[in-house]
């Protein structure tokens, strides 16, 4: 019961019909960071990334802290109405990036422990393991990525929820280090055993350290994500 | 009038050698992998933190990294390039600039 409140109550206050008045939103966008497709499972050195995934099909939420550029640690939170929820820790590896002139390419794996259940009519519940991997590859004009994560549950394997998601975008301009840039992005994401689809569009600003999107897939649904890594 | 000249041209010398052996006030490093500004501002703070840092640089365009230091401070290209390094970029060579003279050094890494 107090999971469930706990994911009520996050949910709720996250994105949700119950948000009310400018100033809530405001707040929570500010205090709550992320990018539905920026999400890296690591972040720089002694860096935190505090990270948010708000569309009314799934909610995610992680914060991960980085010891070392190729490591993160942290905890994930997702919750999709009427399909499931979970807490899951994470441990993120950066495997390889090749540091290329004029271009980078990573590739992560995750993986963690953690608690789930359905919220559908099965109402399975129980421990559960997280494992994916993440791919990208950019220069400054072009932005590609991909990636897949799965949850099953530890005592039958029988699977919570999975997700793939591949990106594609490209910067109409060249910014510099301390200009704003801005990419035109377009995503696609397959979920709940590849049975819906969500496809994407959005524009994606960032500053310095601060990165922002807006979008709305073809459903009408609109999307907001902020981060800022600290 | 020798035992004049000689102390005074050795100490000449010695100021001349003083100034070639000058600690470096900025050095430029060439980076690879710097592709955006959101993934480069880790650079930044790092590099903000280091106390003989006056400022920072990056430029994403030629893929350089300027550090100027402050008076009678500098970094090694070695510690220069661990930063770097560590921020998750490749360094593919740096070069000091000293303040007093145009003189270049370049360091292949």
């Amino acid at each position: 019961m107090t999971k469930s409140l706990f994911f009520s109550v996050l949910s709720q206050k996250i994105f949700s019909d119950r948000i009310r008045g400018m100033k809530q939103c405001v707040f929570w966008l500010f205090l709550i960071f992320s990018t539905f497709s920026y999400a890296h499972p690591t972040s720089y050195e002694g860096g935190y990334s505090l990270m948010t995934e708000m569309h009314p099909d799934v909610q995610e939420i992680s914060m991960i802290y980085s010891p070392k550029y190729w490591l993160g640690a942290g905890v994930v939170t997702m919750r999709a109405p009427d399909r499931f929820e979970l807490v899951t820790s994470q441990i993120g590896w950066l495997v390889n990036r090749w540091n290329l002139s004029e271009a980078q390419g990573n590739f992560y794996l995750v993986g963690g422990l953690g608690y789930g259940n359905r919220l559908d009519e099965n109402l399975q519940e129980g421990a559960v393991y997280r494992l994916g991997a993440q791919a990208d590859f950019e220069t400054r004009r072009i932005y590609t990525f991909l990636k897949y994560v799965e949850h099953r549950f530890t005592d039958d394997g029988s699977l919570l929820n999975n997700q793939l998601s591949a990106a594609v975008g490209f910067a109409p301009y060249l910014g510099e280090f301390d200009e704003l840039n801005s990419w035109v992005i377009f995503k696609v994401v397959a979920q709940n055993e590849f049975n819906d689809f969500i496809y994407l569009p959005m524009m994606r600003f960032f500053y310095k350290n601060f990165l922002w999107e807006i979008g709305q897939d073809f459903k009408g649904n609109s999307q907001f994500n902020f981060m800022v890594r600290f | 009038m020798i035992k004049i000249l000689l102390p005074l041209i050795l100490f000449i010398s010695i100021q001349a050698y003083g100034k070639d052996a000058v600690q470096t006030y900025s050095k430029v490093a060439t980076v690879h992998g710097m592709v955006c500004a959101f993934c480069s501002s880790s650079l930044e703070k790092k590099f903000n933190k280091e106390k003989a840092v006056e400022t920072i640089n990056v430029d994403l365009k030629n893929q350089k990294v300027s550090v100027k230091f402050k008076k009678g401070e500098s970094l090694s290209n070695s510690k220069l390039k661990k930063m770097i390094t560590s921020s998750g970029f490749k360094v593919v060579s740096i070069d000091d600039f000293k303040q007093n003279s145009s003189n270049k050094n370049n360091n292949e890494e």
